[in-house]
């Protein structure tokens, strides 16, 4: 990895922190950017999610008071996530590959984007911070276990492959099996997926 | 290159795993533990040919990390409608000498990761021994 790749990959892990750190609209403030009065804390939240026009990284300000676990554990999870890229080659001793950085980008987007706003989007729930680990084939993958409920979402090391999603009710390497696509044009089922681990019983 | 072997169904397979695919809270194993370099070969030791103490001590040749090396007989892949196949590797193999390599050949990551979980849900520890819980 080149030194440009590296310093990238610690300017985004930096911008997904945060995004953790906005989450909640807790835990920083954004300069000239007045929160409506009223306004919730889902519209806060999403106000903040970063974006390539609307905030300069030079207007964000943080505040001194200490983060709280959650947003601790999401900033460790990026971390996570970014370091699979510094794996060896052959770090199984199975040949197994290291994530791209495209796959990292794909990964953390899909976990901010289409999980964490979308969730905001239908009402806020609060989503625990998943396992993120990673296959020999470069792949990375985030699993939740809630209870005997279990996610998966499966990000290929592949541009053109396509993001999916797998559920089970017992356990983690339950019988009964769900899968799906993350796909652009239905962003609704994963949310539901995801709102049918946090909420229902 | 070695003869290779039938493979009995009742035959253990032997897979190392690492740290990475052990899920802090769960203890579980990962299905990723399951998915090879190109999703289709997976690389297990026919456990006649090997022990779980020659598996685990691979990982030092390699410089890899490992927590310890899961089992699952052939027979429980096969009816998953995966292919197992010996295939010694040579000293001159850049892996080998492996005379127990053996390949679990199938598509374990499309549609779903549905294939990998079921073999990790196959499978149980048998490095190290006094890990008595089933990694699934």
């Amino acid at each position: 990895m080149n030194n440009n790749a590296v310093r990238d990959g610690n300017s985004f892990s930096n911008s997904m922190r945060y995004a953790a750190l906005t989450w909640r609209g807790e835990s920083s403030l954004v300069t000239g950017v007045p929160f409506p009065a009223g306004a919730s804390v889902a519209t806060r939240t999403l106000s903040l999610m970063p974006s390539a026009t609307s905030v300069a990284p030079s207007e964000i300000v943080h505040n001194h008071e200490k983060p709280d676990e959650r947003t601790i554990k999401w900033g460790e999870l990026c971390d996570r996530v970014l370091a699979f890229t510094k794996l060896s080659a052959n770090w199984d001793g199975y040949n197994g590959k290291a994530p791209s950085i495209l796959t990292v980008v794909r990964a953390i987007l899909v976990l901010v984007r289409d999980c964490l706003a979308g969730l905001v989007q239908s009402g806020g729930i609060d989503l625990p911070c998943p396992f993120a680990t990673h296959g020999g084939d470069g792949s990375i993958q985030f699993e939740w276990t809630v209870g005997r409920k279990h996610f998966e979402i499966v990000v290929p090391d592949d541009d053109n492959a396509p993001i999916f999603w797998l559920s089970s009710q017992n356990g983690p390497h339950g019988e009964e099996i769900w899968e799906g696509i993350v796909t652009e044009q239905h962003p609704d089922e994963l949310v539901r997926w995801l709102k049918w681990l946090v909420t229902e019983k | 290159m070695a003869d290779r072997e039938e493979i009995e169904n009742a035959d253990d397979l032997y897979r190392r795993i690492h740290p990475d695919h052990i899920n802090p809270v769960t203890q579980e194993v990962s299905s990723a533990a399951f998915v090879g370099y190109d999703s289709f070969n997976l690389s297990v030791d026919l456990g006649r040919l090997t022990t779980p103490d020659i598996c685990m001590n691979a990982a030092a040749r390699f410089q890899t990390k490992c927590v310890g090396v899961a089992a699952f007989t052939a027979g429980s892949a096969r009816a998953l409608s995966f292919l197992v196949e010996h295939e010694p590797l040579s000293e001159d193999h850049p892996d080998g000498p492996n005379p127990a390599h053996t390949l679990v050949i199938g598509e374990k990551d499309k549609p779903g990761r549905r294939p990998a979980k079921s073999l990790a849900r196959a499978c149980r520890w048998v490095w190290p021994e006094s890990m008595e819980s089933e990694p699934s």
